[in-house]
């Protein structure tokens, strides 16, 4: 096997998730630690201070929330690492940080479309002043920017055409 | 002109779309039940197809038919003895070698085997090529593709398996072990053949084999017979292991030769299981991801499922109205009302939970990052004395523990099996989680989160600290070895987790319906007899009964009420907050309760902390011990957990409300 | 043939491969690992550790198997 060969081609390969990932990860990142900001906040200065950052970037205080946007954050940011290295099996990372985005983002959407039940079938008095706005959080919003990678490069994730060397042999 | 019967039994490897074709076959008719004598699930159904009635049995998934586990032995027991028309193997096209070590196993059972190539969509992606021809003629086995995702095949299946019926003819197809070995077989074959009292359902050839492989099970069956002595001096004068191994190697061989002849398989690529694989076992982001995934279901499966348990309760309660309303006499009313649809309603508010866990687990399970999450968690749980595999019966325990104590038959090993049962009833169930919410809602206010993950940690910690405490006094040994299969991951299909969900949803409605519907009635009796006390009040017999114990709960912070409730909650933990809402005469309307527990001098936030630890401990649900007795076969070992378990909930109990009481809380 | 013997699956790094020359294991365990393709001949590949550093994960036949440290050290290989 040519092993340069792979490496050569890997490099051109990965300018484009490395993008994605540098721009997704510390999007992620950020609006984690912010959201660790606020929920932090919330604990030791009480629950009616908010960050005013937080509130117009509908960042909740939610400490394990925030943990989970810095780790698909981190997932993100430790693919760009690989790839930078010249390890295109880096890409693994952009592929499941994206796949994680989704997954929480559906979490999240099945969350507060119980959410919505209970403010508008069931006027439970605790969710009054819900809107659909309430439940609108990084968490979901940040999914579009992968949810639109995930379709866009669905192909770009096939085996097959993740390596460039092995399409001319199954041809033959 | 009647149906013509077929009966086909569908083996495989686990994690081949083995369930996924068994349900595209039979679609919604199917039976799950228990082969008998074990606690092996067994799954059945029918379909009709061009006038014939098939009978189809899902026998469970194994790699090999040896010994080593109990699934394996209930896979050739059942070849052997109940003679299936015909023996269907569900093989993975996209990891066709080790998939026909099992085919070569199934041949020497002397079984009319047709092959199902499954996946084959995933193993052309991969830019494999199959030759079914020349498998069809180098197996001398019938080889039919599918996709049971797609339901692609499933008609070309059928059509082959009548036409095998109406064949009728065996083919033998045998490997050779070469001369050494293959002269022990004959004189063994020779030796057995002499028994002419044998068990004629069993080749002579395969028990030679088993017995030279030193098969345990198969030695039993034999011991019986009056040749066994003869046969065993054979057995001792080879060196086993050798001969284990060299069987083993024979086989791989065979396949190895005719292998490249049916396939050729593309260059490794990088998959894209590979490409996930890698990020989800990642030293160091693998369990910080495995955390966040289970705190994602936990989610779904609490935050999600609350509406519609909210919707179940009024439902519920404005057909108890209704129905005490329009009844007569008093007492009718009482009893249909309060206790009968109370009791249903205590069963369906859990409905929703469980359902969602359940699917969840079956998309875990199905997409194969349950294998990982045993691969992941392995060293941790070897290091506190348990199986990596542990782990997965022990989230189940989250649910429901009837299912998780069930889902510890895939431990293979006795001993590990043991501890995962008697550890799992202290796992939080579902069930636990209405008793949280009562009283951390109550007396904890914004904290009442904390304190019901707190709660859930005590548990896990004590199922810990247990499993420890056992493997170094009652049950002793090492954790069997892990030798586990991590599949490709899948998109888990969406039927298969429906279907998943709904057989075990039922289960728990089914055991639900009846056992807490009978602890209500009982309740509402104890109550509301001797006839014409005050419902609940001391005088009723359930009052005499709670003063009785009330001493022994005196230290824990328990009033009578309380101790009346706990004792209910024998029956099953969701009995607590209902029969709490009988006596504090709340019904089942959970704020009404809420408001009478504050004004309750007896209940303070500390004892209602103690009440949290000792319900999450003590003996579990009937139901639990049922299934505990059921699963490990042993009185002794259910009468262990239940003493145990009480034993350590009211220690715990006692520590949390003395300390707590002593900090000047 | 001696030093052959001497190196044992659990000194495998990730990425590296090698040729199953002897199973040593013992009980059920030498079964199931003969059932799952660990035989003699066989080639294997350490893909990767576990997160925790065991067990690890191994390439075989063309799945992946997963088996104990303590196993690995009783399986004996020749590198390729």
């Amino acid at each position: 096997m040519d092993i340069k060969g792979e490496n050569v081609e890997a490099q051109a390969d990965t300018r484009i998730p490395v993008a994605f990932s540098v721009v997704s990860g510390s999007l992620y990142v950020l609006l984690g630690l912010l959201q660790l900001l606020a929920g932090m906040n919330r604990i030791f200065i009480g629950p009616d201070i908010l960050v005013p950052l937080a509130d117009l970037l509908l960042v909740p205080a939610d400490i394990i929330g925030s943990f989970v946007l810095i780790l698909i954050g981190t997932v993100f940011i430790y693919g760009v690492i690989e790839m930078r290295s010249g390890i295109y099996e880096g890409v693994s990372y952009a592929y499941v940080g994206i796949l994680l985005s989704l997954i929480f983002a559906i979490i999240y959407l099945f969350v507060s479309t119980g959410n919505m039940l209970e403010a508008y079938i069931l006027r439970n008095e605790d969710f009054a002043e819900w809107t659909p706005l309430s439940d609108l959080k990084p968490g979901i919003y940040l999914a579009i920017f992968s949810l639109f990678a995930f379709i866009r490069w669905k192909d770009m994730f096939e085996p097959a055409k993740a390596k460039g060397i092995n399409n001319d042999q199954r041809n033959t | 002109m009647g149906n013509r019967e077929i009966k086909i039994a569908l083996t495989g490897n686990p994690n081949v779309g083995k369930t996924t074709l068994f349900n595209a076959l039979t679609g919604s008719r199917q039976h799950v039940g228990n082969w008998p004598g074990v606690t092996v699930e067994k799954k059945s159904g029918r379909v009709s197809y061009k006038g014939y009635d098939i009978e189809v049995i899902d026998l469970p998934g194994t790699y090999s038919l040896t010994a080593y586990s109990i699934d394996e032995i209930v896979a050739r027991d059942f070849i052997i003895e109940e003679k299936p028309d015909i023996v269907i193997q569900v093989v993975d096209a996209s990891n066709l070698e080790r998939n026909l070590y099992l085919t070569t196993q199934l041949m020497e059972l002397g079984s009319q085997l047709l092959i199902v190539l499954n996946m084959c969509d995933i193993a052309e992606d991969r830019g494999d090529r199959l030759y079914l021809d020349k498998m069809e003629e180098l197996l001398a086995t019938p080889v039919i593709k599918t996709v049971a995702t797609q339901k692609k095949g499933i008609c070309d299946l059928l059509d082959k398996v009548i036409e095998q019926k109406e064949l009728e003819q065996h083919h033998g197809h045998e490997i050779g072990y070469g001369s050494e070995i293959e002269e022990k077989i004959l004189e063994i074959e020779k030796v057995l053949s002499e028994d002419e009292g044998r068990d004629r359902r069993y080749p002579l050839r395969w028990l030679s084999i088993r017995l030279l492989e030193g098969d345990s099970n198969v030695r039993a069956k034999v011991a019986k017979s009056p040749v066994y002595e003869n046969v065993m001096a054979i057995i001792e004068s080879i060196d086993q292991e050798e001969y284990e191994a060299e069987i083993a190697d024979k086989r791989y061989l065979a396949i190895n030769t005719i292998l490249p002849q049916m396939c050729t398989r593309a260059n490794e690529t990088l998959t894209k299981s590979d490409m996930v694989d890698r990020v989800l076992t990642n030293k160091y982001l693998g369990i910080p991801i495995f955390l966040a995934l289970m705190w994602g279901a936990f989610e779904l499966t609490f935050a999600f499922a609350t509406p519609f348990m909210d919707m179940i309760d009024i439902a519920m309660s404005w057909i108890s109205e209704q129905v005490s309303s329009s009844l007569r006499p008093d007492w009718l009313a009482s009893l249909v009302g309060d206790g009968i649809i109370g009791g249903v309603g205590a069963v369906l508010v859990f409905v929703p939970n469980i359902f969602i866990l359940f699917f969840l687990l079956s998309l875990l399970e199905g997409s194969g990052y349950l294998a990982r999450a045993a691969f992941i968690m392995d060293k941790l749980m070897y290091k506190i004395g348990m199986h990596g595999k542990s782990f997965i019966p022990m989230l189940m325990g989250f649910g429901c523990n009837v299912p998780a104590i069930m889902a510890a038959r895939s431990i293979e090993d006795e001993k590990d099996r043991l501890i995962t049962i008697l550890v799992v009833p202290f796992v939080s169930c579902g069930a636990r989680l209405p008793i949280y919410i009562l009283f951390a809602g109550t007396f904890f206010g914004r904290q009442a989160g904390t304190v019901i993950f707190a709660m859930y940690i005590l548990g896990i910690l004590i199922a810990i600290l247990s499993a420890k405490l056992l493997r170094e006094t009652v049950i002793k040994g090492k954790p069997a070895p892990f030798i586990m299969e991590l599949p490709p991951y899948r998109v888990p299909t969406l039927s298969t987790s429906l279907i998943h969900m709904w057989d075990n949803g039922f289960m728990y409605i089914k055991k639900a319906g009846t056992i807490i519907l009978v602890g209500v009635v009982i309740i509402w009796a104890l109550a509301s007899f001797p006839w014409g006390v005050e419902y609940g009040s001391e005088d009723s017999y359930v009052g005499i009964l709670g003063h009785a114990v009330e001493p022994l709960l005196e230290p824990l912070g328990f009033d009578w009420k309380i101790s009346v409730a706990l004792i209910f909650g024998l029956v099953a933990k969701e009995i607590v907050v209902a029969s709490l809402g009988v006596l504090y005469g709340a019904g089942d309307k959970s704020e009404a309760l809420s408001e009478r527990l504050m004004a309750d001098p007896g209940i303070t936030t500390l004892s209602s902390l103690s009440l949290m630890a000792f319900s999450l401990l003590y003996m579990p649900c009937v139901a639990t011990v049922g299934v505990i007795r059921k699963e490990t076969g042993s009185w002794k070992w259910t009468i262990f957990a239940v003493i145990y378990g009480i034993a350590v909930a009211w220690t715990m109990a006692f520590i949390i409300f003395q300390g707590g009481s002593l900090l000047g809380y | 043939m001696q030093d052959i013997q001497e190196i044992t699956l659990d000194t495998l790094k990730p990425g590296e491969k090698a040729e199953i020359t002897k199973v040593r294991v013992k009980g059920s365990a030498r079964r199931k690992l003969f059932d799952m393709g660990m035989v003699a001949g066989a080639e294997i590949e350490l893909v990767r550790n576990a997160p925790l550093g065991d067990p690890m994960d191994y390439r075989i036949k063309g799945y992946h198997l997963s088996i104990r440290k303590e196993e690995a050290r009783q399986i004996f290989i020749h590198k390729v």
